[in-house]
């Protein structure tokens, strides 16, 4: 469990499953509801307290996001970190998209950094996002994301296609970025 | 070329190609470590033959006729639900790209459409492998994603190009090629 200044970052656990289940929303796409093949997933409220409840899948790879007033606001996830692969793909989900420009996000960021490029030692961090998700978009472009371009026609929902845009951020980047983050927290403290 | 369901009598060609590391990571991507399990799981692509409207993947053989069979052609990750999928081809040492590409990559690229009926085709090429992505954008393929350093190619990191086709672009591209032999 990390206790940030503005958030608690968690591993999930089977209880977080009514919290987590909310930004599983059918009227709302998003890349964080897309399975291994593109596909949309929404399970029930059951099947995500079962899935929360493996270990081998969740132990250190799906964690809930907590504000300082013990809400789960959101979700952090590291999907597919192999060793003989050198990367993983990064998902923030938060309830609320205006979640994106707080400092709380900042802090979820800064710990699957930490978590990718310094305990993990990969060599990229993938993300993707909808053509649809500006804030979420955004907020990867702010961070140091570079679009590595648009799947056209990828998702199919809700009666139409969506494109979807690729991201990756590589291991230098990352690592400075976090140094950047230690300086300024090192300036405000003194 | 024709691409055709694998059979028993393809077992000795592919025992063959084991020895490709093009193969190995046809099958398996770049996990090496899965290589003890290539046998069993060989053996179940005979078995399994090709079962697409239930299963998520299925594999081809490319056959060239006399010279027999000259590669394999993979639908991967089909998603009904997008009406999607990923191809990818593997071209045997024994076949020159100029004979192999343009056969596979179009005969995989009609059975996604013209016997599946999906309405997008992708496929994640090595950037090296300068004749297999002509070979998509000649069949109609937009580059789409450029990936660098996705993965490792003989301990380095490679770049990746990521290529889309859309159903009505291939088909474009097809009666052009049509009305072109016609003239």
């Amino acid at each position: 469990m990390i206790t940030g200044e503005y958030a608690v970052i968690r591993s999930a656990e089977p209880d977080d499953a009514p919290a987590l289940w909310q930004l599983y929303d059918p009227s709302r796409p998003r890349s964080f509801l897309l399975g291994p093949q593109r596909e949309i997933m929404i399970p029930t409220a059951d099947e995500l307290r079962e899935m929360l409840g493996r270990r081998d899948l969740v132990q250190g790879t799906f964690f809930a996001v907590e504000n300082k007033q013990g809400l789960v606001c959101g979700c952090c996830v590291l999907r597919g970190a192999k060793f003989e692969s050198e990367y993983a793909e990064m998902v923030v989900a938060f309830g609320e998209d205006n979640e994106y420009v707080t400092p709380l996000a900042e802090e979820v960021f800064q710990f699957l950094l930490h978590m990718a490029f310094i305990e993990k030692k990969l060599n990229k961090l993938q993300a993707h996002c909808l053509c649809t998700e500006t804030a979420y978009r955004d907020f990867l472009i702010a961070r140091g994301f570079e679009s590595d371009g648009v799947q056209r026609d990828m998702v199919y929902t809700r009666g139409r296609y969506f494109d979807l845009e690729s991201f990756t951020l590589f291991h230098a980047a990352g690592l400075t970025r976090l140094r950047n983050r230690e300086v300024e927290d090192a300036a405000s403290t003194a | 070329m024709q691409l055709r369901r694998l059979e028993r009598k393809d077992l000795d060609v592919l025992v063959d190609w084991l020895d490709d590391a093009a193969f190995r990571r046809f099958i398996y991507g770049d996990d090496e470590r899965l290589k003890r399990q290539m046998g069993s799981h060989i053996l179940a692509l005979l078995g399994g033959a090709l079962s697409l409207p239930t299963a998520a993947a299925g594999h081809f053989v490319c056959d060239a006729g006399e010279r027999g069979p000259v590669g394999l052609a993979g639908v991967f990750d089909l998603c009904w639900r997008n009406r999607s999928c990923t191809v990818s081809t593997y071209r045997s040492p024994a076949c020159s790209p100029e004979d192999f590409y343009a056969g596979a990559c179009n005969g995989i690229l009609e059975y996604c459409f013209d016997e599946l009926n999906l309405h997008r085709a992708a496929a994640r090429v090595d950037a090296r492998d300068e004749e297999a992505w002509r070979a998509y954008e000649q069949a109609g393929a937009r580059r789409e994603l450029v990936l660098r350093g996705h993965g490792l190619r003989d301990g380095q990191p490679a770049d990746v190009y990521g290529y889309g086709v859309l159903r009505s672009e291939f088909d474009v591209v097809r009666s052009g090629r049509v009305q072109e032999a016609g003239v």
